[in-house]
Order: C-alpha cells, then structure tokens, then sequence
C-alpha cells in the first residue's frame, strides 16, 4: 500500500514537471552550469593552499562535492514547504486530507519526487564533473560515502519536517529554513574550507551540521576514507538524527493536530 | 450514523505583523464559528443545509468530513469519534468539494483520480474497475483521459463526484453542488445526485446550498444555520405544510432575531 502512495507522489509531480518541457530540460541544464564556472574560478585558487591539502589540494574537487550536495540538502530542506504551499494554494490538500492517507505521510510523501529529481541533479553534477573536467572519483569509498550521505539526508529532511510544522501553523514566512539553509551554505564549508574563516565563526560552525557532513563526504569521496577514519563525524551526524528526527515528527504531528483543531490547516 | 452533540468550533483570528513585533504576548481572539450544535441523521436521509454566507454550513460539512477538529462536544460517524478515531471515521464520509481547482489541471481526469485513488488505499485492478464504473455513472467517459484544464465547470463537479465515491462512503458530502453550472447542466447534475446518487447507490447524502430550489429536488430534510447555530431543523414535507414556499420559510427564519 505503502509502495503504491510512493509511486503515485511521484509519477504525480513527474507528468507535471514533464508537461512544461522546457522548464523540465532547463531544471536538469541547469544543475550543469554552476561546474563550469566553479571549474575557472578554481583556476585561480593556489592548489598549495594549506586549508585545501586535507582534501587533495584541488579547489575544483573540493567545490564540486560541495556544490552537489548542498544542492541536495537545499532540497530537503525547502520541498517540503514549497509543495504544500502549492497544494494549499490550489485546493488539493485539502482533497488529500479527506483521503485514509494520514495528513503527516501527505506532507512526508508530497517531498518525493523533488528528493528523485534532486537526485538525478546529483548525478547530473559529478557526471558532468567527471566526463569533462576531470573530477577523479576513483578512490571514492562507496560505502562509507553512502552512509554519511543517508545519515546526512535524513537529517536535513527532519529539518525540512521542522520548517513545514511551522508554515503549517504560521503560513508564511519560513525564517527556520531560510536560517538553517543560509547557515549551513556560508558556514558549512560547502564553497570554501570552515579553516579559512575567522576563529569564532570556525566555533560556531561546529554546530553546523553540513561541515560534517561534506568534511566526511570529501574526505570519502576524495580521499578514499572508510568508514573508521570519518567515525567522529559519524557518529555526531548520527546523534543528531537520532535527536532531530523523532522531533521533527513529534513537531510536525502536533502542528498538524493544532491546525486541524484551529480550523486552518488548509488556510494560506 | 452521525451524532452531533454540544458541538463548538472557534477559529483564531490571525495575528497581524504588527501586533506580533508591539504586543507580542497579547493572547490570540477567537471566532465562534459553530455554536452549540446538536444534530442526529440516520442512513439514507438527504439533507440540505442552508444558511447566509459565512453562517457555518462548511465549518459543520468539514468537521463531519472530520477535516476540522470540534473545539469542544463529540461528533461521531458511525460510532467512531472523529477527534480520537479520525481516520475510521473518514473512511464513511466522500466529500465533494466546491473547489473546482481542487485538481491538478496538468493532469489528466484519470491520472488525478487514480493518485486520489492510491491515497484511498486503492490500487491495481479493484481501482481501475472502479474508475471505470464511477466515469460511467457520471458520464465523463469520453473526457477522461483528457487534461483537467481543458473541463468544463460541471465537468470537473462531476469528476469531484467521482473522487467523492470512490471508496465506496456510506455519507456523501456535497458542498454547492451546482454553484458554477448553468441552468440546464445544474438540471443534470440534480438528476445525476438524486436518482443515481442515492436511489441506486443509496448514499446518504448531506448538501449545502444557496439555492432554495434544488433543495426541493435534492432534499427531504432542511437544516439552516445562523449565525454558527442551528435554527430550524425540519422535514420538507412538515415546512411546506407551514409556509407558502421555501423562499418565505428561508426569509422568516433568517430575518427573525
């Protein structure tokens, strides 16, 4: 049953997509053209730059990994929120919401062809990066790299669960998610190294739950790390799943609740 | 099948920019939406609720349909409470919905109702089956596989209709069935609730409506709501033996205090 409602999500926000062609083949191009131009400002950057050496010395290897993930993060972070706001505004929440699907796995599963698509982007990137800038992806530790990348989805996921709990109940505006998104972009180290900030912001990004996450993910795609020598950040992505996902459930669960309690949960 | 008791519902008034940055601990108002409802309906009965704009008639429709959540009082379905048993409770109530935009007009009427149809638990060949027998019930069959932007009004109420039946609700909720039809497809759709609807599929049906004279042809029973209250709450039959016409019975009591 479960299965059926997954794919009828997606194959529902696929014929959308594909019937606006155009803005479906620009979507895919242009996840493509952020490497070029990343590839010539890495002309520019020293290779012997100290912060750079722990990942290779390379910029443009160092941005590629960087770029694609963040734009993956930003996704799960934002789909969320963007599709329901759509289905509030277009009245078919509220449809949904009279079927024996339970409101929590609408909101849970409306995310998931953009999740499909941003996955296509993800490939698209280092394919690109692979194919005609010559991003070395041969010491890539495919488990270690797989284990950080679900530990770090489901925790920006539960970030995005968090931000919907809260357009649900306030409707507008989603400070949280332009907050947590900006952050983890500037701070996280997704286009330049956290060592070359000043000492307090490097503090403050510790918190950050990107700069573990593409620390861990450069050091396994790059580098080659298994999976004892990315144990720390780990273990403290894992930690912060197994805080932030429960409660982004728990959160979403009572906001929807409230809403359908205050009578606005179809309101935008 | 349905019992209303004491029921309220109160919504917040949303707080204004301003008053969140200067009065930030100021406590939200409330506005009563539903008061005090008390309402039975047994299987079979079709009734049509009538009321002024804004009176609460699809404030009721929702918290029956169990979208809404009574502030205070129990609502139950069947047996089933719709605030502790949400989702059973569901499960005997379609909903129709006045929305037209209420569908993905990028899609086709047989894409929409088939993702609606996954969301009800149905898949496979049981749904297509049922897709099929509903399209034909309501005569869409040479437009369903035509994208919902290019419907009519009455076509989409229709496809609404099918989306309402498709699990088979024992309840059918239809909010202004005829709002967006001409005369004459206003005419079919009538036709289309009563004979098929509720003779042959025997649905129970609950209507609500601004016009006075589909409520004749769709309806046994009259429930008009005020001001969040129930009003009157009479047969057809008993109403038309008191008053002239429906016209005078909805001026009497909307205009008395």
């Amino acid at each position: 049953m479960v299965i059926s409602k997954v794919k009828a999500f997606i194959k529902r926000d696929f014929r959308i997509e594909a019937s606006y062609p155009v803005n479906f083949v620009m979507s895919a191009v242009t996840s493509f053209l952020p490497i070029v131009l990343f590839y010539f400002i890495s002309k520019m950057v020293n290779p012997k730059d100290a912060s750079l050496q722990k990942y290779g010395g390379d910029y443009f290897t160092f941005v590629i990994v960087g770029l694609a993930f963040v734009q993956y993060y930003r996704t799960a972070l934002s789909s969320y929120t963007t599709i329901v706001r759509r289905d509030q505004m277009t009245g078919c929440l509220e449809s949904m919401l009279c079927s024996q699907t339970s409101p929590q796995a609408v909101i849970m599963m409306s995310a998931l062809y953009s999740m499909f698509f941003a996955t296509i982007q993800l490939v698209v990137v280092f394919s690109g990066g692979y194919f005609f800038f010559g991003f070395d992806m041969s010491h890539m530790n495919l488990v270690a790299t797989a284990l950080i990348f679900v530990l770090s989805l489901f925790l920006f996921l539960s970030f995005g669960l968090i931000s919907t709990a809260g357009i649900v109940v306030f409707k507008k505006g989603d400070p949280l998610g332009f907050l947590l998104m900006n952050t983890n972009i500037i701070v996280g180290g997704a286009f330049f190294p956290v060592e070359v900030m000043p000492t307090w912001l490097q503090k403050f990004a510790n918190i950050v739950p990107a700069k573990y996450s593409l620390d861990a993910l450069r050091l396994t795609i790059i580098r080659g790390y298994d999976l004892a020598l990315v144990s720390d950040q780990a273990m403290i992505l894992g930690l912060m799943v197994l805080i932030i996902f429960p409660l982004s459930i728990k959160m979403l669960l009572v906001a929807v609740k409230k809403a359908k309690k205050d009578g606005t949960l179809v309101q935008y | 099948m349905i019992s209303i008791k004491n029921v309220h519902m109160r919504y917040p008034v949303p707080k204004r920019y301003r008053e969140y940055l200067f009065h930030p601990f100021k406590k939200l108002k409330w506005v009563t939406a539903l008061h005090e409802i008390n309402l039975e309906i047994e299987k079979g009965e079709r009734i049509a609720f009538l009321g002024p704009n804004g009176a609460g008639k699809t404030s009721l429709l929702k918290l029956i349909g169990g979208l809404l959540l009574p502030s205070e009082g129990t609502l139950s379905i069947n047996g089933y409470n719709t605030y502790a048993n949400n989702s059973v409770a569901r499960k005997s109530v379609g909903f129709v919905m006045n929305e037209e935009r209420s569908f993905y007009w990028r899609l086709t009427g047989i894409e929409n109702i088939k993702f609606y149809g996954a969301l009800d638990n149905l898949e496979g060949k049981s749904l297509n089956k049922k897709i099929d027998e509903l399209i034909s019930l309501v005569g869409l069959e040479n437009a369903a596989h035509k994208r919902v932007a290019t419907y009519s009004s009455g076509m989409k109420q229709r496809l609404a209709i099918v989306r309402g039946l498709l699990t088979d609700p024992d309840i059918l909720i239809l909010d202004e069935p005829t709002r967006t039809l001409d005369p004459l497809s206003a005419e079919t759709q009538i036709d289309l609730i009563v004979k098929k609807i509720h003779t042959d599929l025997k649905k129970t049906l609950l209507i609500a409506t601004h016009r006075l004279e589909e409520v004749s042809a769709l309806c046994n029973r009259v429930c008009l709501i005020k001001q969040g209250k129930i009003v009157s709450n009479e047969n057809l039959t008993t109403i038309l033996e008191k008053y002239t016409s429906l016209g005078q019975y909805y001026r009497s009591c909307v205009l008395q205090d």
